[in-house]
């Protein structure tokens, strides 16, 4: 069975609930999820995981200066390589990303060959695009209408 | 007498700590506070006497029952409330407290403070630990602009 490490930083709770979402959606596609916050998370479990997601609030000056927070940008500074696992970054946002996944992807650094996934998504619930983009990353399928 | 910024710095340097008065509703401040410090990586214990676990966290009806014991302990109750938790506190040996201040007071009045002292315990009062968190949010940070535009932001020593 494939595996899902879905590990969320969340300054109010609305990544939290997006992380506990793609969780769900990703167990009832098959996916064996786990969803942690990078306070419950233990970094080193994620070098086992075939799916690797790690999601985080965008922080920043209304339309400026976007960036993940320190309590995440510790916990990617203690993963390990993740040469074989497919790795996706999420984000909540009200107003524009901006640089988020530019920020996320370069704190990752060479851990990982390439990022699979941008996701982001402004409130906390996944939308029919999202759910499509999650299958498309976890090689599942996605029901049509 | 004033909160220092090294009586801060010490009480967030705690790696063990108890969170009093921390609420299962997740929209409420001591609820967010509490995960708040947990995905920083801090050892934070809730304390709530309405019941056993909070998001399946177990949760202490008070601080003497936490095992292995706290090195401090974050009041997030009322302030009528604190009186009673800074007894159990000085019961159980924590010496550091963090008396909650924000809108409404929080667990900070004159008499929480007086009761700090009598009890012996270095008590951080009157402020909110977000304002001090690196990266905090930039709410949280307008309130330590303003708390430094009044003069109430703590000083060094």
């Amino acid at each position: 069975m494939t595996t899902a490490a879905v590990v969320y930083r969340s300054a109010t709770g609305t990544t939290r609930q997006l992380a506990e979402e793609i969780g769900a959606h990703l167990r009832a596609k098959g996916v064996d999820a786990t969803v942690r916050s990078v306070g419950d998370a233990d970094p080193a479990a994620l070098a086992t995981a075939d799916l690797v997601l790690l999601g985080c609030w965008t922080s920043g000056l209304f339309v400026i200066a976007q960036h993940p927070d320190e309590p995440w940008l510790a916990f990617v500074r203690d993963l390990p390589p993740l040469p074989n696992a497919r790795v996706g970054l999420f984000t909540t946002y009200k107003l524009v990303t901006g640089s988020m996944f530019p920020r996320m992807r370069a704190a990752l650094g060479g851990r990982t060959p390439h990022v699979d996934l941008e996701l982001k998504v402004r409130g906390a619930h996944l939308t029919d695009a999202g759910r499509a983009a999650l299958d498309r990353f976890a090689g599942v399928a996605t029901e049509t209408a | 007498m004033p909160t220092s910024m090294n009586q801060v710095d010490e009480f967030l340097a705690l790696k063990r700590i108890a969170v009093v008065g921390v609420s299962r509703n997740p929209k409420e401040l001591s609820y967010t506070l509490w995960q708040e410090l947990r995905q920083r990586r801090y050892d934070a214990i809730p304390v709530n006497p309405s019941t056993t676990e909070i998001d399946g966290v177990p949760c202490y009806p008070s601080v003497a029952d936490i095992v292995p014991a706290v090195d401090g302990a974050l009041i997030v109750t009322t302030a009528g409330v604190a009186e009673q938790v800074l007894e159990q506190c000085a019961a159980a040996a924590i010496r550091k407290v963090w008396l909650y201040g924000g809108l409404g007071g929080g667990a900070t009045s004159d008499v929480t403070i007086r009761t700090a002292d009598r009890l012996g315990l270095e008590a951080v009062s009157g402020l909110c630990p977000y304002m001090f968190l690196p990266g905090t949010p930039a709410f949280h940070v307008m309130h330590a602009w303003g708390k430094k535009l009044t003069g109430s932001y703590p000083k060094a020593g």
